[in-house]
């Protein structure tokens, strides 16, 4: 993200990803499943920016995503920013001009996000059993997978957009 | 020199992020702790319900349209097979009215009084929760509409869920297949009683049961009254299994929900009586 107006943009598209994923994709649902926009808004973020605007921009999708699901700031700015972050790691190796990497690190995200979610939860006795996370795993990871995509692509426009001009 | 005049400013401009993210956080934090809304909370909510009105109508119609696009072959048939019904269901619907007049006849006689006439305020969905873990939706009316915490909220199927959040004009809903919810509750015949919660999908589990008949799947459960919370006989579901080794002490059962919480859309919020 270049600047101001490159962060705005980033907020901006946090916010829409998220009206979309609590209403159009909490009604068109996979197996009970909608996709995790956020999280792969922050990886995509990550991949094209590096390891620290993706931390710095898994942290505000974090705080963001709290305002609107259930009240936990630290853990989910946490979360996003651990997500932002690694995927910069993996572009400091690998450059993702190749689709498959994308798909890789939405993969490998949705796999670390639910795994640490309910480790952290389950832990906490927030909640009470694994079975949401089982049943729920394989369906997210699909539609993780294929949302990620038009998220990656889209943020690979909007993002390295200003630096061509 | 300029330079080092860019790094002082981008340095500023880091902390002065830093240090907003930290408020944000506090205040979420503060607003979680006293169980109520932040003024983020509000203005967030009050930005997103139309928007999130307008993409989840938008979804209800794209669903709408694939499911009559899947089931126009069985559409003749379920139409013939819904008119038989309809005429066996009106039958029933005159034999039951019936059979209410003389209860209240009855229960007039016996000199009590009818406790479950509930008011309420109509609501839609707008919106769930964006998670896949967390069960609670949006509805479109708020503290304007006369909405208070720990309201139920119910459809015509039976409980929906209760009130956690009220900002201006919207309010968050925490279903009871919610693993956070716990509703107080009996079985129809048996009379065993226990805490209904959710498993976290779309199936609940009545915990604690104390047995005191035999518990037979496709028994009827309803809320106990106790906590007063939820109110008195509202339906809740059906039973589908029990489990739980004999010479424990507490039996577990499966529960189908009587509401589809997959096409949930309009529901009631029940006013606390004063």
């Amino acid at each position: 993200m270049r600047g101001f107006k490159g962060w705005l943009i980033f907020i901006i598209s946090i916010l829409v990803l998220l009206v979309l994923q609590s209403s159009f994709f909490s009604v068109i649902m996979y197996k009970d499943t909608k996709p995790d926009l956020l999280l792969l808004a922050v990886i995509s973020a990550g991949l094209i920016e590096g390891p620290l605007a993706g931390a710095a921009a898994g942290v505000i999708a974090g705080i963001i995503f709290s305002f609107t699901s259930v009240h936990m700031p630290v853990f989910f700015a946490l979360l996003y920013g651990l997500g932002g972050y690694l995927s910069g790691v993996i572009r400091d190796f690998i450059y993702p001009d190749n689709i498959v990497i994308p798909l890789l690190s939405a993969a490998a995200g949705t796999v670390l996000s639910s795994g640490l979610f309910w480790l952290f939860t389950c832990s906490l006795e927030f909640f009470k059993s694994y079975q949401p996370f089982i049943l729920h795993f394989v369906p997210l990871l699909i539609v993780n997978c294929v949302m990620m995509i038009p998220v990656f692509l889209l943020y690979r426009f909007v993002l390295l957009k200003p630096r061509r001009i | 020199m300029s330079g080092q005049r860019y790094d002082i400013r981008k340095t500023v401009v880091i902390l002065l992020l830093v240090f907003l993210s930290l408020t944000i956080i506090a205040i979420q934090i503060n607003a979680a702790r006293e169980d109520k809304s932040s003024i983020i909370d509000s203005a967030i909510s009050y930005c997103f319900s139309p928007f999130q009105k307008f993409f989840t109508r938008t979804g209800e119609a794209v669903v709408a349209g694939w499911s009559f696009l899947k089931d126009f072959k069985n559409m003749i048939e379920e139409n013939e097979y819904l008119k038989s019904e309809n005429l066996r269901l009106q039958t029933r619907s005159v034999e039951l009215e019936n059979l209410a007049r003389e209860n209240k006849h009855l229960k007039g006689l016996l000199d009590l009084k009818e406790k479950d006439e509930l008011e309420g305020i109509a609501a839609s969905v707008i919106a769930r929760d964006p998670s896949n873990w967390f069960r609670s939706v949006t509805l479109d009316k708020g503290n304007d509409d006369g909405v208070a915490p720990n309201m139920i909220v119910i459809n015509d199927q039976g409980i929906v869920g209760r009130v956690v959040e009220v900002h201006k004009s919207t309010s968050v809903v925490r279903l009871i297949t919610d693993q956070r919810s716990a509703v107080p509750s009996v079985l129809m015949k048996s009379r065993a009683i226990g805490i209904v919660s959710g498993d976290g999908e779309n199936s609940l589990i009545m915990k604690f049961m104390t047995e005191k008949g035999k518990v037979e799947p496709g028994e009827t459960v309803v809320s106990s009254g106790l906590g007063m919370i939820f109110p008195k006989g509202k339906v809740i579901g059906k039973v589908i299994s029990l489990t739980g080794a004999n010479e424990s002490m507490f039996k577990y059962a499966k529960i189908k929900p009587s509401v589809d919480f997959s096409a949930l859309d309009y529901v009631m919020v029940v006013k606390k009586k004063q």
